[in-house]
Parts: C-alpha cells; structure tokens; sequence
C-alpha cells in the first residue's frame, strides 16, 4: 500500500481482486506448468490403462506358474485422495452454517473461505474416483444402471447433493457483495449485473436471503455428516479385510474429516492473514477460535484412533491382527509410527499450548501444526486403505508402490483445487463485505 | 437348480491342469487365473510347512465360489456383477466401470483385472484358441470365473475345469437334485467351505484332505 492513501476495510478486503503483483503470476504460471505435467500424465494413463499405476490384482500372476500368490493393492493413492478431498471440503460449509445456525458474529470473517474450500475440493473428490475408474468412459452406466445397495452409489449421492447444496449457500450469500461490486469496479460492471440476477438490495430481500440460508444451512448440517459417513461405509461395511468390518469406522471418519477441514480452515485464514495483512479483521481471537475447536476434534479423533486399535491388539481376529501387525512391525511400521509421531502427537502438543494461558498461543505455530495434521490425515487414510489390501486372507503379503505417473495424477487435483480457489478470489471477495458494515 | 462344485483335496495333485484348461477355454490374457492353486505349506510354492521330517503340504484351488450372498453381487455400482436362477454369478463386462470394488468386496480375492489392454498368448487375433462363445474383455474391466456358463447352457457339459482334471477331484452338478454327484458327495463326505463363517454361503464344498502329513522315513545312521 502507498503511504498517504487512506485505506477503507473495505478496501483492504477488495485488494486481492484489485492489485495483481509480479509474485502471483509467477506462483499461477509455475502451477500452470505444473496443471500440464498432470494433464500430461493422466493423458497417459487414459491412453494406457491403469497399469501405469502401482496398483494391481489380488492375485496378478504373470505368465508362468509361480510365484505362488503375487499380490497386489487393487485401490491405492487415488482413494486415498478421494477421502483427503471429502474430508477438506468437510469443515468448510459446516463450518459456515453452523456460523449461521448458531449466530457466531466472530467467526463470519473467514465463512466465505470455508464455503469456497468446500466448492473447490469436492470436485476434485470426484475427479479422483475418476481416476480410479478402469473405463471413466462408461461413468454414465452409474446413472443408467446405478443400484443403491452398492455404497459407492451413496457417495454419489450424498457428494452431488452437498455440492449443489455448497453451490447454492455460496451464491445465496454472495450475491449481495456482487451486486455491490458491479457499483464498486465499473470494469466489470456488466459481468458482476448479471451474475447478480437483478439483485435489488432492498431490506425485504436481504431478509429472504437470510431466512433462505438458514434453512439451507440446517440442511447441510446433517448432509456434512453423511457424507463422510457414506465414504467410511465403502470400508467399514466389507468383511473381506483385516480391520475393517467395524462400527467405529463412520464416525472415526466423520471427525477424521472434521480434523481435517477446520485445520485446512485454520491454514487458509492464516495465509489470507499473512499476505494480505488482515491483522485486524482475521484477529487472534479468531485465530484461537479456529484452533481450540480443531484441538478438541483432534483430541476426540486420537481417542477413538486408541480405542480402534485396543480393539484390535487385544483380541482381534487373525485377519485383524495380521494387518496391524504389518502397520506397527512390518514394512508399514516406518510410516505408521512417524504418521503417528510426528504427524498427530506434535501437533497436538502445540494446540495443547493455549490450555495454560492465552498468551501461549502463537498463530505461525499453529499453522505448521494445521498445515501436518493434513499431511497426517492423509497418511492415516493412506495406511487405512493399503495394509488392508496388501493382507488378504489365503493369500500372502504384497507390494505396492505407486508409480510417478500416479502420483504425478494425484498431485494434480492439488493444483487444480489451488488455481480455482485463485480464480475465484481474483472475481469475489473472499471475506464477506457485510462483516466490514457491521 | 443350484449348480454346485465340490473338490476333493485328498485327491488334487497341484498340477494345474485345471488352470491351464480354464485360461484356454476363457480367452484369459497373461496374468490374469480364474482358477488359481494355492499351496498350504511353505512361503513358496510347492513347499511344505514344517521342519524336516514333520512336514505338511496340501493344495487348495481356489476359482469364484458363486456365493448365495455374494459380497461382490452387493457392492457393484452398475449390476455388472449378477446371479443367475441356476447360481452362477458372472459379470457383465460390457457395463463394468472398473472401479474395482469387487476385487475389494471379495473374501477370496478372485476377481481380476485388466490393468493393460488385455495381451493373449499365443496372439489370439493371428490363431483362434479357447472358445470362440467367450468374448475377449475390453481394458479397464473386471473378470473373473463363469463356472463356465457358454459350456454349462449348451448342453450337459461341465466347466473345462472338470472336465480336465486327471486326478478326478473335481465335481459338478445341480445340489438340488439329490442323486446327483455332488448332492451324494456332500451327503456321504465330510466337506467345508471356505471362510464359511463370513455368511457368504458359497457354491464351491472342499472335501478336505484325509492326510495333509507327508510322513518322511528318516534312516537313523
């Protein structure tokens, strides 16, 4: 900002679809480059077929008669990112709406970038299971010959009606900024006029709005639960595996998932914070706010991760052990413990900290405990999925290690998901205007 | 009708016969068995568990049980996988989607799938082998055994796998006839079914073997 320019809230807020610096088309072009090495990949497994990736067959034999039992994992990393994107795009309108539902003036400040995350991560969810489809041709066959007794057609259901759920609760609350916008940028007047619908901005209006969103908003609470439900019931409801034919699955992914979003909360209002200055809107209380609530989901999160894995050491079935053996002592025992370790007991301590006292909150910390626990939630989906798969009964123990190819496609949705949310802080304000006019 | 397999273990050889015979008769690429021979005993094939001279080794050919309650029938997306009225479960893999729940869902990891497009060999677009009634699958699909249903519906022909085996371990025929073979099988021997406590109620009984011990004379010197 220039000195002497008397900058407005208002104005602050409004900067980043206003000022364009040299960082920010250095930091698209670079995730241009790298959208197109993924386009590439995926391009090649389009083109190939699903051998590209690591994963293979419970019993893939070449051609002649031995080994004995070569296995491999039939799902690997692209489910693992299904589950990581569901679970981001938890937090975000839940968090909105319970914002809503439970009049949390404060926490409005950082509605809209939760709302936004959930937009944007819950197609990318949906292109990960495309990924994952041998024939992404025949996806339609899902709505032609789609049975509900089959999970995977809850997902379906339940991630269609969240997203246009989001997508409606998005537009309802943002219009009035658009239409407020078409006055405040002459430029885009004409865009901003008709994605506004002919808003009027009269009072009777506004309250229609407001009633209309807390409907939509108590409709969304029970539809976020769901839908990490239905995505824990595509594993908890198999009794095939070691670990996980188990009632705790839905809930232990359900506040898996709450981790996860309110700590990607957590991380994208600190950034917002950091590069756009927003000290005084986004302020520590709010901050502390955010981080008390993750504390508590990850304290309920650990709790029932310590009761899930009692239940299988001290007397699961040899299924159940055999994999948890392979996670605490075998090849897994590496990336189990670490996960655990440092990727769940550190951040803990740090979200511990503000229990002694207020002034033992430090905002830059947290956000290195938020940004872990995400790698960490991904981890733990990816060591929920793989053991199970690499342990199936009759059979022996197998490998799977995904290819560059593979993970070049999961990354992918990652840039994806950082492009759209910049395309969309480029057109919209990301903090709600009304929460600068009180 | 119920169609029904019964194996005689005491009586298979691990000779693959039957694996081969059935990778002929269903135009199966490289890499994928529908019918597979797994070895109880060492960590390798064809090995025995145990120290010498205790030692233990029997076979266990595994092809899809066609379960009454088939957990791959259940989590199919698309109804590719189906049960017909005589029991046999297959999958349509003109609708498959590929998204690989079957070979998820299933306790006895049968399913296959076609990671590649599907490479036969000796190439079958230059020499016709195997049954021209059996379709070669697409890429980006599931398979798996069909009790040889394109034998099975034209006449009292029985899967290749049967048909093939030369130590008479194999048996198939309808369970509800009860003069059949495996109806007298069933009622005259002992017989399990594997993982039966997961309630999938397969169509597949082993008669298990009568002597896994493989009693080692050891000469004292």
């Amino acid at each position: 900002m220039k000195k002497g320019y008397k900058v407005t809230t208002e104005d602050s807020i409004l900067q980043s679809l206003t000022r364009t610096g040299t960082a920010f088309y250095v930091f698209v072009f670079t995730l241009l480059v790298l959208t197109a090495e993924f386009l590439y990949a995926w391009y090649t497994q389009l083109t190939t077929g699903l051998i590209v990736t690591g994963m293979r067959s419970i019993y893939n034999a070449p051609n002649y008669m031995g080994p004995n039992v070569a296995v491999g994992s039939p799902w690997g990393i692209y489910i693992t990112n299904f589950i990581f994107w569901i679970g981001i795009s938890h937090a975000g309108i839940a968090i909105s709406a319970s914002v809503r539902l439970m009049d949390l003036k404060k926490y409005k400040v950082v509605a809209r970038m939760a709302e936004v995350l959930t937009l944007v991560a819950l197609p990318m969810a949906g292109l990960s299971i495309i990924f994952d489809q041998g024939r992404p041709d025949r996806i339609v066959n899902l709505l032609i010959y789609g049975r509900f007794q089959s999970p995977m057609l809850w997902d379906l259901t339940a991630i269609t009606t969240y997203f246009i759920g989001t997508i409606v609760y998005l537009y309802l609350s943002l219009r009035g900024d658009i239409d407020e916008l078409a006055r405040k940028l002459p430029r885009r007047e004409r865009f901003y006029k008709r994605l506004a619908m002919n808003y009027q901005g009269t009072e009777t209006e506004k309250e229609k709005h407001n009633q209309t969103l807390w409907w939509l908003a108590l409709a969304i609470v029970p539809i976020m639960v769901t839908v990490h439900s239905v995505v824990s019931f595509v594993f908890g409801l198999m009794i095939a595996r070691g670990q996980w034919y188990s009632t705790i699955f839905a809930i232990y992914f359900v506040v898996g998932a709450i981790v996860s979003g309110v700590a990607a909360v957590y991380s994208l209002a600190w950034i917002f914070r950091w590069l756009y200055k927003w000290d005084s809107l986004i302020t520590d209380e709010v901050l502390r706010g955010i981080s008390w609530a993750l504390r508590n989901v990850l304290i309920i999160y650990i709790y029932l991760w310590i009761a899930e894995e009692l239940t299988t050491r001290y007397m699961g079935s040899s299924s159940d052990l055999r994999v948890s053996d392979y996670l605490w002592f075998g090849p897994y025992a590496p990336i189990f413990w670490t996960m655990a370790i440092v990727g769940f007991g550190i951040p803990a301590l740090i979200l511990l900290q503000p229990v002694f006292g207020k002034r033992h909150f430090n905002p830059a910390l947290t956000f290195a405990a938020s940004i872990i626990l995400n790698v960490a939630l991904w981890v733990k989906r990816f060591t929920i999925i793989v053991p199970s798969l690499l342990n199936p009964p009759l059979y022996q123990t197998g490998v799977y290690v995904p290819t560059l190819t593979e993970v070049s496609i999961m990354l992918g949705t990652f840039w994806l998901a950082t492009l759209l949310y910049i395309a969309f802080i480029k057109l919209f304000p990301i903090i709600d205007l009304d929460v600068v006019k009180g | 009708m119920k169609l029904t397999m019964v194996i005689d273990l005491s009586r298979c050889l691990g000779c693959w016969s039957c694996a081969v015979g059935c990778k002929l008769e269903n135009n199966e690429p490289i890499g994928i068995w529908w019918n597979r021979i797994l070895t109880n005993g060492g960590r390798e094939p064809d090995t025995p568990s145990g120290s010498y001279p205790d030692v233990k080794m029997t076979y266990l050919p595994i092809n899809c049980q066609h379960c009454d309650n088939a957990p791959c029938i259940k989590v199919c997306p698309v109804a590719a996988l189906r049960k017909r009225n005589d029991g046999i479960v297959f999958l349509d893999w003109g609708r498959c989607i590929g998204c690989r729940y079957c070979l998820i869902a299933c306790p006895y990891g049968i399913p296959a799938f076609n990671w590649s497009t599907p490479v036969q060999s000796p190439d079958s677009s230059q020499f016709q082998i195997g049954n021209p009634a059996v379709p070669v699958r697409p890429v980006g699909v599931s398979e798996k055994c069909t009790f040889c249903f394109q034998r099975v519906d034209v006449g009292n022909l029985t899967p290749k796998c049967i048909e093939v085996c030369p130590a008479g371990a194999r048996f198939f025929g309808d369970l509800d006839d009860p003069n059949s073979q495996v109806s007298q099988l069933i009622q005259t021997k002992p017989t399990v079914r594997l993982r039966e406590e997961l309630g999938t109620e397969p169509s597949v009984y082993y008669v298990p073997p009568r002597n896994p011990t493989i009693k080692v004379q050891v000469s004292q010197t």
